[in-house]
C-alpha cells in the first residue's frame, strides 16, 4: 500500500466536508474519486496533503504521517495538483517547473520527462504562464507536478473547464504517467472519463464514501450510470 | 538652468533610491502575505534607535548598523508570528487597523525609552561634496553642478541592497521561496514550500530593508520618533508606481519618485519667482507634492504604473 | 422614532450631567470634548463603519471644519452659527473630491490616499501664513464665554446630529452602504449606483468632521495644524473600534476613553497613551470587532455565568429523581414511567429532557413513558449527535424496555427523531404523534444564529430566554426554571451539533407505505416551526391528521398539559383504536 486512511475526516470550522472516509492505494495503481460538486472531493485532496487539517489515520508507504506537515509530505513524494491549477501566473513557463521540484526532484531529468510529455510547453518555456490558455495551464501545473518526481500524483480535477478535444490530450498524458509507474489519485467530476482511465473507485457522496469497487465494474453497475453518468 | 535641472535629477536619484527601499520592504511584505504594513516607517524607526543605542555603548558603527539590522529582521519575525498569524483570514481593514495600531505601540516605545529629544548619528560615509563644472557652452553662468558624495556614497549603498534582494529572491532556495509565496499560496504549498517560513522571511527582510533605510536618513533627520513617519509615505508612493507587482518595480518606483519631486519643485520655484510669492518655500510643499502625486497615480491607475498583470489587488 | 426618544435621552442625561459639574469648569470643558469627538467619531463611522471605507485621514475634515469656521467668524465677521454650518457643507465638498479617487480603489490603497490626504491638508496648512503657519490661530470668538453654555450647545448639536444619521443610517442610503461594503457586486447587480453611495457616505462624513472641528474651534478658541494630524485620525479610528463598526451613538463610548485617557495622561505620560490607544484599537480588532458594548454582553454570556452553571450541572445530575435507569450500548439511559396498559413513549426535543413531559404523565389505561435521550438530561453523553444515531438508539430502548407497540410522540428535534425512527423501522410503532415536530425535510438555521447558539452553552440566562420564546404560554415559572437547568445539561458540543443534523435532515419520500395513523400538533405562536413546514409533513404521510391551536406556541404540553392530553386521548379514541 503506498497510501491508506482510514476513518479521515477534513473540517473547515464547522463545516466537516470529508467525513470518516477509508481509502487505500496499491503502489502503481491509479484510484479515482468521483462525485458531484461539493460532495468533499478537494478537500479529501487537501486533507491528504497536509494543506488543510485533517483528523483520522493515514499511512504512506506503511508510514504513520498523520503528525507530518505539507512541506514534508511533498519531499517525501506525495504531490498535489490542485483544484484551480494554481500556476505561478507572472513567471515564465520554465521558472514555474524549476520550481516544482523546489523539494524533490531533478530539475533537468523532470523537465526532460515533462517536455516529451507536453511538447507544446517545451514551445512556450520562455513564456508567463498567465498568458498560457486554459488547457496549456492544466498541463503546466500537471507538469510542475511531474518536476517533483512523484511516488503518488494527486490530481484535482484536471478536466475541469477544458474542451473535449483537450481533455483527452490530457488523459493521454496521464496514461504515461501510468505506465512510468506513478501511483495516481485521480478526483474527478468527470465520472466517466475518470472510471474509463482508473483501475479502482469511490464515489463520494455528502463526504461519505458510499459505493467502492473496481471502475469497470461501476461503469457497468446501473445505479452508478443513473446517478453519476447520466445515462 | 541645464545645471539645475541636472542638480534637480542627481538629488532626485539620491533621495528616490532612499524611497526605494522603503517602497521594496512595504512591496516585499505585501506582494508575500497581503497585509500592508503601516507600522513600516516606525519598525524601521525602532530598529535605528536600538543601532543608534548601540553606537552609543560600542563606538562602533559597523557593528550597531549590524545589530540594527538584526534586531530589524526579529521584530519583523515577531510581528509575524504574534499578530500576523492571528489576523490571518480577517477582513483587510482589521489587518489595516492593526498596523495602525503597531505603529503607535511603536511610537509611545521609542518616546518612553529614548524620550523627544532628537538624538545625532554620525554620516556613514564622510567625504567632501565634489564640484563639477560643465563645458562653458551648456552653462553659461559657470554655476557648479553639487555632487554630495555621501548621498552619492548612500546611493550606490541602496542601488546594490536592492540588486541583492532581487538576485537573492532569484537566485537563493528562500528567495524563490518568497517569489512562490507571493505569487499563489496554495501553488507554493504544493512544491513543498513552508509557507509559514516564507512569510517570516518577508517580514525580517521587509522589517530590515526599512532599519537600513533609517540609518541612511538618520545623519540627516536625526533619529527621531517621528523621522520614518513621512518616508513611509514615500515608500508608499514608491511601491504605488511600482504597482506592488514587483520588488524592482517598487524601486524604480522611488527613483522615478525622487526625481519627479524634485522637478516639480523646481518649477513651482521658478512659479514662485515670477508670481512674486515669497511667503512660501516651495521645499516646505515636497511632501504634499508627492501625496497629490500618490493620490492621482492611484485615480489614473490604480495598478500602478509597471501594473501587474494577472490578478487585481487592488 | 426610538431614535428621536434615545436623542431626547441623551440630552437630558447630559443637562443633568452638565448641571452636576456645572462649577467644576475642567470637567465641563472635557465632557465637551468628549461629545465634539463624538460627532467627529459618528461621521467617521458612516464611512469606515457603514459604507466600508477605511479612512486615516478623517481628522483633516475637522481641520477643514475648524479654520473655514475660524477664518470666516474673525476675518469675515459671519455669526458662529453660521460659520459652523458653512464649515460643515465646506468639509463636505472636500469629502467629495476626496471621495473620487476611491471609486477606482478600495482597501489598503484607499486607506494610503486618505493618509496621504490627512498630511496635505496638515502640511499645506501649515505652511500658509494666511493660516497662522506653524503657530496656528488664537483668539477664536468662543460659543460663549460660559464653559456651561458652550457644552449645552455642543450636546444640541450631538442630538440633533444622532437623529439625522440615524435617520440616514436606518433608510434606504445605510442600506445601500451596507451592500456596498459588504457585497459591491451584489449592490451593482440590485441597481444600486456604488459610486453615489460611497461618494454620499463620504460628504455626509466629512459634513460631520467639519460641525465637530468648528465645534473645537469655537470652544477651545485656539487651533494649530497639528491638532488635526495623523494620531486624531487614529483616535477617531480608535473610538469606532471601541464603540464598534456600523453604530453610532456607541461611539461615545470611545469617545469617553480616549479623550478621557488624552487628558488622564497629559502631564508627562504622552508617550504611554500612544501605546495604550495603540494596543486597544489591536485588542477591539481582534477580541471584540462588534465593539465594547457588544463584547461585554458577549462575556457576559460566554465567560460570566460559567462558575454557576457547573454548580447547577453538579446538583442537577445529582439530584434524586423519580426514575430509573437502563443500560443501553454502555450508556445510561434515564427514564420515567408512569400508569398501567397500552405504552406511550415521549421524546423531548433539543435542550429538552424527560422533565418537559411531567405534566402528560398521566394518561388513563396507558403505561406512559418518557426518556432522557443520551447527551440530554440525566443520561450518559455520546460522541455524536446525529438524528440517524438517535433514531437507532431510541430503537435499543424500546427493545431493552421491551415495549410493544407503543405510540411514540416526539417534541421538535426529537420529532425528526421520530421520523428518522419510522423510515427505519416502520412496523415498531402503532401510531406517531408529532408535537411541533421539525418537517421532514428538517430545518434551516440561519447562519448567523450559530454564534448565539454557540453562547447558550455558557449561559443559562439566554437558555431561559430561548426557552421562554419557544414555550410562550407557560406561566408557571418554577416549571420553567426546572425546564432551563435540564437543558444545561445537555453535551456541549451538541448545541450546535443538533441543529447542524436537522439542516442536513431528510426523510422525504419514505413514507409512502406508511399507514399507521400520523397525529400533528402545531400552536399557531410557533416561532420555528411555519405553517408550511406543517403542512409539508402532513402531506408526507398518507393517513395523517392536523390540529391546530390558537394560542399555543412551541410546545404544547408544557403550555397547555390539559389540552395536550385531550387531544392526545381523542386521537388514540378516534383514530388509534
Amino acid at each position: 500500500m503506498i497510501l491508506e486512511i482510514n476513518k479521515f475526516s477534513v473540517s473547515y470550522g464547522k463545516i466537516e466536508a470529508v467525513k470518516s472516509v477509508t481509502l487505500s492505494l496499491k503502489e502503481k495503481e491509479v484510484v479515482t474519486v468521483i462525485g458531484v460538486n461539493g460532495a468533499g472531493k478537494s478537500s479529501l485532496l487537501y486533507g491528504i496533503s497536509g494543506i488543510v487539517e485533517a483528523k483520522g489515520m493515514i499511512f504512506y508507504q506503511e508510514k504513520d504521517i498523520s503528525k507530518l506537515p505539507y512541506n514534508k509530505r511533498v519531499k517525501n513524494g506525495m504531490i498535489l495538483c490542485p483544484e484551480g491549477r494554481r500556476i505561478f501566473p507572472s513567471l515564465a513557463v520554465e521558472e514555474n517547473l524549476k520550481l516544482g521540484s523546489f523539494s524533490r526532484g531533478n530539475a533537468k531529468k523532470q523537465m526532460k520527462i515533462v517536455f516529451d510529455l507536453f511538447p507544446k510547453l517545451y514551445e512556450r518555456k520562455k513564456q508567463i504562464a498567465g498568458y498560457l490558455s486554459g488547457g496549456e495551464q492544466q498541463m503546466l501545473a500537471i507538469g510542475r507536478a511531474l518536476m517533483g518526481d512523484p511516488k503518488l500524483l494527486m490530481l484535482d480535477e484536471p478536466s475541469l473547464g477544458l474542451a473535449p478535444i483537450i481533455v483527452d490530450q490530457v488523459y493521454v498524458a496521464l496514461a504515461e504517467l501510468k505506465k512510468l509507474g506513478i501511483s495516481i489519485l485521480l478526483i474527478e467530476q468527470n465520472a466517466y472519463q475518470a472510471l474509463s482511465f482508473a483501475d479502482r473507485a469511490y464515489i463520494l457522496e455528502n463526504g461519505k464514501v458510499v459505493v467502492e469497487g473496481e471502475s469497470k465494474k461501476l461503469l457497468n453497475e446501473d445505479s452508478v450510470r443513473k446517478a453519476y453518468l447520466g445515462i | 538652468m541645464l545645471v539645475r535641472i541636472l542638480q534637480s535629477i542627481i538629488f532626485g536619484l539620491f533621495s528616490g533610491s532612499l524611497y526605494g527601499i522603503i517602497g521594496l520592504g512595504l512591496s516585499l511584505i505585501y506582494r508575500t502575505t497581503g497585509v500592508m504594513n503601516f507600522a513600516h516607517g516606525n519598525s524601521g524607526m525602532i530598529g535605528v534607535f536600538v543601532g543608534w543605542t548601540i553606537l552609543a555603548l560600542t563606538k562602533n558603527l559597523f557593528l550597531s548598523i549590524f545589530l540594527g539590522l538584526i534586531f530589524g529582521a526579529i521584530l519583523g519575525i515577531f510581528m509575524d508570528k504574534i499578530l500576523m498569524k492571528k489576523v490571518k483570514g480577517l477582513s483587510h481593514s482589521s489587518m489595516l487597523i492593526i498596523t495602525l495600531g503597531v505603529l503607535l505601540i511603536f511610537e509611545g516605545i521609542a518616546l518612553i525609552i529614548w524620550g523627544t529629544q532628537p538624538l545625532l548619528f554620525k554620516d556613514i560615509f564622510s567625504f567632501p561634496p565634489k564640484l563639477i563644472y560643465l563645458p562653458q557652452k551648456l552653462n553659461p553662468n559657470n554655476f557648479p553642478l553639487i555632487i554630495p558624495t555621501n548621498d552619492f556614497a548612500n546611493f550606490l549603498v541602496a542601488v546594490s541592497l536592492s540588486i541583492l534582494i532581487i538576485l537573492f529572491s532569484r537566485l537563493t532556495k528562500p528567495g524563490l521561496a518568497l517569489i512562490a509565496r507571493s505569487e499563489d499560496e496554495i501553488g507554493a504549498k504544493v512544491v513543498g514550500i513552508n509557507v509559514n517560513f516564507a512569510d517570516s522571511l518577508a517580514w525580517a527582510l521587509g522589517i530590515s530593508t526599512a532599519v537600513f533605510a533609517g540609518f541612511l536618513v538618520a545623519p540627516k533627520t536625526t533619529v527621531n520618533p517621528i523621522m520614518l513617519v513621512n518616508f513611509q509615505l514615500y515608500g508608499f508612493t514608491a511601491a504605488v508606481f511600482g504597482g506592488f507587482s514587483s520588488f524592482i518595480g517598487a524601486f524604480a518606483g522611488g527613483l522615478i519618485l525622487g526625481v519627479l519631486e524634485k522637478i516639480v519643485i523646481l518649477v513651482l520655484d521658478q512659479l514662485f519667482t515670477k508670481l512674486g510669492i515669497s511667503t512660501i518655500n516651495s521645499v516646505d510643499l515636497q511632501l504634499s507634492i508627492i501625496l497629490l502625486i500618490i493620490i492621482i497615480t492611484l485615480i489614473i491607475k490604480p495598478t500602478g504604473i509597471f501594473g501587474a498583470k494577472f490578478k487585481g489587488k487592488v | 422614532m426610538s431614535w428621536i426618544k434615545n436623542s431626547i435621552i441623551y440630552f437630558i442625561i447630559g443637562i443633568i450631567l452638565g448641571l452636576i459639574f456645572i462649577n467644576q469648569s475642567f470637567i465641563l470643558i472635557i465632557l465637551t470634548q468628549i461629545i465634539i469627538f463624538t460627532i467627529a467619531a459618528m461621521g467617521l463611522n458612516i464611512l469606515t463603519g457603514y459604507a466600508g471605507q477605511v479612512s486615516i485621514g478623517n481628522a483633516a475634515f475637522m481641520s477643514i471644519g475648524a479654520y473655514t469656521s475660524a477664518i470666516l467668524s474673525m476675518k469675515l465677521g459671519f455669526p458662529i452659527y453660521t460659520t459652523i454650518l458653512i464649515s460643515g457643507i465646506f468639509a463636505s465638498i472636500f469629502g467629495l473630491i476626496i471621495g473620487f479617487p476611491s471609486l477606482r480603489m478600495k482597501g489598503f490603497y484607499l486607506a494610503i490616499a486618505t493618509m496621504a490626504f490627512g498630511v496635505v491638508i496638515e502640511q499645506l496648512i501649515s505652511v500658509m501664513p494666511y493660516f497662522g503657519a506653524h503657530d496656528g490661530i488664537r483668539s477664536i470668538p468662543k460659543i460663549s464665554s460660559s464653559e456651561f453654555y458652550s457644552y449645552l450647545t455642543v450636546l444640541f448639536v450631538f442630538s440633533i446630529s444622532l437623529i439625522i444619521l440615524k435617520n440616514i443610517v436606518e433608510g434606504p442610503s445605510g442600506i445601500k452602504w451596507k451592500m456596498v461594503r459588504d457585497q459591491e457586486i451584489v449592490a451593482i447587480s440590485f441597481g444600486t449606483n456604488t459610486s453615489l453611495s460611497k461618494l454620499s457616505a463620504f460628504m455626509i462624513s466629512a459634513f460631520f468632521s467639519g460641525i465637530a472641528g468648528a465645534l473645537y474651534a469655537h470652544c477651545v478658541g485656539y487651533i494649530r495644524a497639528s491638532d488635526f494630524g495623523l494620531s486624531r485620525s487614529l483616535d477617531l479610528l480608535a473610538m469606532i473600534m471601541i464603540g464598534g463598526l456600523a453604530s453610532l451613538d456607541e461611539s461615545l463610548a470611545g469617545a469617553i476613553i480616549i479623550i478621557g485617557l488624552r487628558f488622564f495622561f497629559s502631564r508627562g505620560f504622552g508617550p504611554w497613551l500612544s501605546v495604550i490607544i495603540g494596543l486597544l484599537l489591536i485588542f477591539f480588532t481582534l477580541f471584540f470587532p462588534q465593539g465594547i458594548s457588544w463584547g461585554l454582553i458577549t462575556v457576559y454570556h460566554k465567560y460570566l455565568q460559567r462558575p454557576y452553571i457547573a454548580i447547577i450541572k453538579y446538583f442537577q445530575r445529582r439530584k434524586i429523581m423519580d426514575g430509573k435507569f437502563i443500560e443501553v450500548d454502555g450508556l445510561k439511559i434515564f427514564y420515567v414511567e408512569k400508569g398501567e396498559g397500552e405504552a406511550i413513549l415521549y421524546i423531548h426535543g433539543n435542550t429538552g429532557s424527560s422533565r418537559w413531559w411531567k405534566k402528560v404523565m398521566d394518561i388513563p389505561n396507558h403505561k406512559v413513558y418518557a426518556v432522557d435521550l443520551p447527551n440530554f438530561g440525566r443520561s450518559s453523553h455520546m460522541n455524536t449527535a446525529e438524528i440517524d444515531d438517535y433514531s437507532n438508539i431510541l430503537k435499543k430502548i424500546i427493545d431493552k424496555l421491551a415495549l410493544i407497540s407503543p405510540i411514540i410522540v416526539g417534541h421538535s428535534l426529537g420529532g425528526a427523531i421520530v421520523i428518522s425512527f419510522i423510515s427505519k423501522f416502520p412496523n415498531v410503532p402503532k401510531a406517531v404523534v408529532l408535537v411541533d415536530s421539525s418537517s421532514v425535510t428538517g430545518l434551516k438555521t440561519p447562519e448567523e444564529h450559530y454564534p448565539i447558539i454557540e453562547m447558550y452553552k455558557t449561559s443559562r440566562d439566554l437558555m431561559y430566554k430561548a426557552l421562554s420564546a419557544i414555550a410562550p404560554e407557560l406561566k408557571d415559572y418554577g416549571y420553567l426554571n426546572e425546564l432551563t437547568d435540564d437543558a444545561m445539561l445537555m453535551a456541549p458540543f451538541s448545541y450546535t451539533a443538533h441543529p447542524r443534523s436537522l439542516e442536513k435532515f431528510n426523510c422525504k419520500g419514505k413514507f409512502t407505505n406508511f399507514t399507521k395513523p400520523v397525529l400533528i400538533m402545531w400552536g399557531k405562536k410557533d416561532i420555528i416551526i411555519t405553517k408550511d413546514m406543517v403542512e409539508e409533513t402532513k402531506n408526507e404521510f398518507p393517513n395523517s391528521y392536523l390540529v391546530e391551536f390558537d394560542n399555543i406556541g412551541h410546545s404544547i404540553m408544557v403550555e397547555d398539559p390539559e389540552l395536550f392530553k385531550d387531544q392526545l386521548l381523542k386521537f388514540i379514541n378516534e383514530k388509534v383504536k
